[in-house]
């Protein structure tokens, strides 16, 4: 199996929104596709899927075009949503029906999906009951001065409309949509955005049993170091171009170790100086540092070693995927500048 | 920055594969079907007018009996004066005709056990003199002839202690025996009279057109407009009743940006058919059960019960004009509400896939049912001026031909290879609208900022 994606071309009128964009997987793993507001990640993914026309280039799934009839396909869309009105169990089963589950196999996936993000109690009403009842035991509110109450059969709770759901919630049940098929090619835009802890952690264990079991993932986010922590390879994009691509630890090593992070038991804010290294920040003599390389890393800490300064700690580190960002995408601020800067263009 | 990861690829592409999409693939349509009349039936608003529509047609024949049967029935109360309160009633009638006191001091006035309640004269005072005279229990009738018209009027004294509905019910009583001894001294026999109320304008009319019309062949103009007006109501009903669901729906899944899960699963042809015929399936139960409904009344109410049916209005929904032409005209008429069925729909479709916003929908719905109206409307005029070049126009130029054509063909306006040519023109029409939905819809669909015009739509086959 391999996903080919050649020369992705589309123009809304006189703007290109995705300028001959190229990449491929080669074998299972993590695909990131980053970049600003606007940059054209998903579009980008809606052509390589097939679901929206190109202007130009091709995407192949084992060397025929990719839609769902060569691939099974999951997809988690950015823009996610429900139906408002119809519950959320025909609403599944009819996702699971039209990726070509049925029968008691949909019954199981959706019981084992629904187990494993923790959202049995909003499609199945008698296990919301369960749980209020043993929470209600737990907290001893079963128990009166005389004794056991008699164990009561739990009501029947009518079960939630979607948009009773809280945000995360919907999106776990997006999720589970997205597995029901089993999908070869799982397509995650932005899947932990909106997430709690709690469940971005759910999530992400979902994610690296996918990617042990040889799947391969398309992810794209705005969440750098969740991105960091599982993808091999990126495409930065930035105004509808590819701007950086390739290997996640290849790119890494062509900008060098850069970052120091330097903990001392008095100021050495002198000798950093001397040593023509630039400092970021400074907290209680713990210094962010900018080096060059290993070369001018090694030459402070042999300055720092011969001054009789003694060294907490000395952690001389590549650059982050978030600095690999800002710098070729610009300065982007946490508040979103870049966002702002796009669209005032 | 390494200048291997500047990737700035300009390269076309070599790639052999082809690429294009089947974008008429239906694959998945049954599931999409399944899936929305279900769900149209767990909806309650529609389980609530489907119910509604049911009694309604079970009821418009009941209704339409008893008001017709209801008229005599009051009639006759008004004949009711046995207990008016009056004393006296004193007629004074100025004409020539001269009201048959025996009859009415016979007939009326009097208790079940036939005591009379109340003495009938005739007054020879003036009417000046009369008026004065009345007592508190007295009234005073009086009949003239002005301006070349009977008029009875009813007059009570000052402070009289009757009550107005019993003046009413007093005076009507007279004027009716007044204009029965008019027509008996007219000598008009009792036999003459019912004929004659039976409506003479009506009936000559009818009987003078059915001459006409028998003699050119063809189905009388009145009866033609009758059709008319009939079978573009069921085009207009199924129109107006898929409309805003179609749409309705179609934007929701855009805004609840569900559409993109969809459209990674199934082709955007296969969704919105998979809806249309959905809703095609509720809307034909919903006519289907509303004939079935009001054939089991009429069996009631005239076979079990042998009520009458003469002087019951056919007006309303009258599902009969689906049997007048036989086989082939029932089949022609069912078949020309599903294309224009169709038609519609996948307009709504498209246009309720342009939608962005809430207030969108609106608008969208408003231009289908424009589109239906003017069929509809242009239907009813041609019914109503039944000119020959109207009617050929109005059976070929869609929207009116899917509002008319059968009638126009069956009541012989037209000749068969029109009708021929005007449903392959409406095939022909629904066919392009299939191709443009397929080109658009998941353009549309995807579309954040586009607004439910024809112009949207064209634009969006440019991808």
């Amino acid at each position: 199996m391999s996903l080919v994606v050649t020369d992705l071309y589309k123009k809304y009128g006189e703007k290109t929104v995705v300028d001959h964009i190229s990449f491929s997987m080669e074998k299972p793993g993590v695909y990131a596709l980053l970049g600003t507001n606007g940059a054209g990640k998903t579009t980008s993914i809606r052509m390589t899927l097939g679901m929206l026309d190109k202007d130009g280039g091709s995407a192949l799934w084992d060397g025929k075009p990719l839609n769902f009839d060569n691939c099974n396909i999951g997809y988690l869309a950015e823009e996610r949503g429900l139906y408002p009105k119809y519950s959320l169990l025909d609403q599944i089963k009819y996702f699971g029906e039209l990726r070509g589950v049925t029968g008691k196999t949909l019954d199981d996936r959706i019981a084992y999906w629904a187990k494993r993000l923790k959202v049995e109690e909003y499609l199945y009403p008698e296990k919301a009951a369960e749980l209020i009842e043993k929470q209600k035991e737990e907290s001893g509110e079963a128990t009166s001065l005389l004794g056991k109450k008699p164990v009561r059969k739990p009501k029947k709770k009518k079960p939630q409309s979607p948009d009773q759901l809280s945000k995360g919630n919907q999106q776990k049940i997006q999720f589970l949509i997205a597995m029901l098929s089993d999908p070869e090619l799982l397509v995650l835009d932005e899947p932990f955005s909106g997430l709690d802890p709690v469940n971005t952690d759910i999530l992400k264990e979902v994610v690296r049993e996918q990617i042990a079991a040889g799947k391969y993932i398309i992810m794209s986010s705005h969440q750098m170091e969740v991105v960091e922590e599982f993808c091999t390879d990126i495409t930065i994009l930035n105004r509808s171009k590819a701007v950086v691509q390739g290997n996640l630890n290849d790119i890494k090593k062509q900008y060098g170790r850069v970052n120091l992070t330097l903990k001392v038991e008095k100021d050495v804010t002198d000798i950093i100086k001397s040593c023509g290294v630039e400092i970021l920040s400074e907290k209680e003599y713990e210094y962010k540092l900018k080096v060059t390389g290993d070369e001018q890393g090694n030459a402070l800490l042999k300055a720092l070693i011969d001054k009789g300064i003694t060294v907490v700690r000395f952690d001389l580190s590549e650059l982050t995927l978030h600095e690999i960002f800002v710098k070729n995408v610009g300065a982007i601020d946490a508040d979103g500048n870049a966002e702002a800067r796009e669209a005032g263009e | 920055m390494p200048k291997q990861e500047r990737l700035v690829s300009k390269q076309v592409s070599n790639n052999t594969v082809n690429t294009r999409e089947n974008i008429y693939d239906t694959t998945g349509m049954g599931k999409v079907y399944k899936f929305t009349l279900k769900q149209t039936f767990k909806n309650k608003s529609y389980i609530f007018s489907f119910i509604l529509f049911v009694i309604i047609m079970c009821c418009l024949k009941p209704i339409n009996y008893f008001t017709s049967k209801g008229g005599q029935a009051s009639v006759e109360s008004v004949n009711n004066v046995s207990n008016t309160g009056a004393e006296h009633v004193y007629v004074l009638d100025k004409t020539d005709i001269g009201l048959d006191l025996m009859y009415i001091n016979t007939m009326a006035f009097r208790t079940e056990s036939g005591e009379s309640t109340t003495t009938v004269s005739i007054s020879d005072k003036s009417e000046e003199e009369l008026v004065k005279s009345l007592t508190p229990k007295d009234i005073a009738v009086i009949i003239t002839f002005e301006d070349n018209a009977y008029k009875v009027k009813g007059v009570i004294s000052e402070g009289s202690e009757i009550a107005v509905s019993d003046l009413d019910n007093v005076t009507d009583f007279i004027k009716q025996s007044f204009a029965d001894t008019r027509t008996v001294k007219a000598g008009v026999t009792e036999d003459d009279l019912n004929i004659l109320q039976k409506g003479i304008s009506i009936n000559s009319t009818e009987t003078q057109e059915s001459f006409e019309a028998k003699n050119s062949g063809s189905v009388p103009q009145s009866t033609f407009m009758m059709f008319l007006i009939t079978f573009s109501v069921f085009g207009f009903l199924a129109t107006s009743m898929s409309t805003s669901y179609i749409i309705a729906s179609v934007t929701e899944e855009k805004q609840s940006k569900l559409v993109e899960s969809l459209l990674v699963t199934v082709r955007p042809m296969a969704l919105l058919l998979g809806k249309v015929l959905a809703m095609m399936t509720y809307v034909l139960l919903l006519l289907l059960t509303g004939i079935i409904a009001s054939f089991i009344v009429d069996f009631i109410m005239f076979d079990i019960m042998k009520l009458e049916t003469e002087g019951i209005s056919t007006g309303g929904i009258n599902f009969q004009v689906f049997t007048e032409f036989g086989i082939p005209g029932a089949i022609s008429m069912v078949f020309t509400v599903v294309l224009t069925y169709l038609i519609c729909s996948i307009l709504s479709g498209m246009l309720g896939s342009a939608c962005s916003k809430p207030e969108d929908v609106q608008s969208a719905t408003g231009t289908v049912m424009m589109f239906a109206m003017v069929g509809y409307m242009g239907a009813v005029m041609v019914g109503g001026i039944d000119n020959p070049t109207l009617n050929l126009v109005a059976a070929l130029v869609p929207p009116l031909s899917m509002y008319s054509l059968p009638i126009i063909y069956f009541c012989e306006r037209v000749d068969l290879v029109f009708f021929i040519l005007s449903y392959v023109i409406q095939i022909v029409l629904l066919l392009l609208m299939v191709r443009l939905m397929a080109k658009t819809y998941r353009n549309l669909l995807l579309a954040d900022s586009s607004t439910p015009k024809l112009k949207t739509i064209f634009k969006a086959t440019k991808g």
